[in-house]
């Protein structure tokens, strides 16, 4: 999956148009980014991505700075 | 004059839409009736200019009591600016959101929703990746019922990150929930959807809540204890919006509550699990 890939998932995931996602993004400054929606990004990425993230990843995957750091670390983007 | 002063106490309630639940339910209890009001602040709808327009010094005046939702995570700055507009030493009960994601596994990314959220806002991305399958109602739900079957996670794992997730927001919490939902879930249908609750899980929180609640007294307690019980016995909760569960999610998850027969509120339809997929994966008009 491609850069823009990426955030059209987080978009599709979170119900927001896909410009109000980018490299910036996080729980902290997208509203409908809550801890509901968080859940459903990771199974998402697992699903996508064919991974299944720690709890320690997911923890860390509340930016999509941060995700694309874990999936980088997993050799899968 | 008596009826005045005694109305002029609330219990605010500062939640996502589930605190609409709590809400309606004290209001219509008899015996809080001309004692107590309860308000509400949506805290996934609030915004700035509410905490002067809606929600000022008017609105708190009267607010004997809180009952507030936790979040995990950094505080917000609503949550800041609700506390500190409450009446000096307002006693505070918190609760934790009630949610659970393992019941619908493939809830995930639906590009539709980005350009059309509301239409069906609890996205399934096997049916989003079907939308464009040209095939009539039988074949579709046949590749739908064998993509999901053939991609079905480890559903243990999907209900302990529930539970991890329940855990972390009862240690917030005054009202713990995540032992009661873990033990009730599989016997008593507890979500319409991974955010919206049934009748029972809004008669267990708000009995757990009025219980915490020593501003109402001991025997107002007990009174609106036996009164939720009886309002919501014939209330099927936020049911609007009821998202039916795959049947190899009830078989795994042994979900004994489950009837495959079973039709599910869709606004105004009632919608088999099968009829509810085939108007998801084509993206159906419903109202009208």
């Amino acid at each position: 999956m491609n850069a823009d890939g990426l955030l059209t998932l987080i978009a599709g995931t979170l119900g927001v148009p896909p410009p109000e996602v980018n490299e910036d993004s996080s729980m902290a400054n997208t509203k409908k980014w809550d801890s509901l929606r968080q859940l459903m990004l990771v199974t998402e990425l697992e699903t996508t991505y064919g991974i299944e993230l720690t709890e320690q990843e997911m923890h860390e995957t509340t930016s999509v700075r941060q995700i694309r750091a874990v999936l980088a670390a997993r050799g899968v983007a | 004059m008596g009826t005045v002063a005694a109305m002029s106490r609330s219990i605010l309630i500062y939640a996502n839409c589930q605190g609409e639940e709590l809400q309606k339910t004290g209001r219509y209890m008899p015996c809080l009736a001309e004692r107590f009001d309860f308000k509400w602040i949506p805290l996934h709808l609030v915004e700035d200019s509410h905490w002067t327009t809606q929600y000022g010094p008017d609105f708190m005046a009267d607010v004997v009591m809180l009952w507030e939702q936790v979040e995990t995570g950094a505080d917000s700055p609503n949550r800041t600016a609700l506390h500190q507009r409450l009446p000096p030493g307002c006693p505070v009960v918190k609760f934790p959101p009630l949610s659970a994601t393992c019941l619908w596994p493939f809830a995930g990314n639906d590009p539709r929703r980005a350009v059309d959220p509301t239409r069906y806002p609890w996205p399934d991305s096997i049916a989003a990746a079907l939308a464009n399958r040209k095939l009539p109602d039988d074949e579709l739900f046949e590749a739908y019922l064998r993509i999901t079957t053939e991609k079905m996670p480890d559903l243990d794992r999907r209900l302990r990150m529930d539970v991890t997730r329940w855990k972390a927001s009862d240690a917030l919490s005054d009202v713990p929930m995540a032992d009661w939902i873990e033990r009730t879930f599989r016997s008593v249908n507890l979500f319409h959807t991974s955010g919206h609750i049934t009748a029972p899980a809004i008669a267990h929180l708000m009995k757990q809540l009025l219980s915490r609640s020593a501003v109402l007294g001991g025997s107002l307690i007990g009174a609106a204890s036996r009164e939720t019980d009886a309002l919501l016995a014939r209330h099927c909760g936020q049911d609007y919006e009821s998202v039916p569960i795959h049947p190899v999610v009830a078989e795994r998850l042994d979900l004994r509550f489950y009837d495959p027969d079973a039709t599910y509120r869709w606004h105004d339809h009632d919608w088999t699990f099968r009829q509810y997929i085939l108007h998801y994966i084509r993206w159906s008009d419903y109202i009208g």
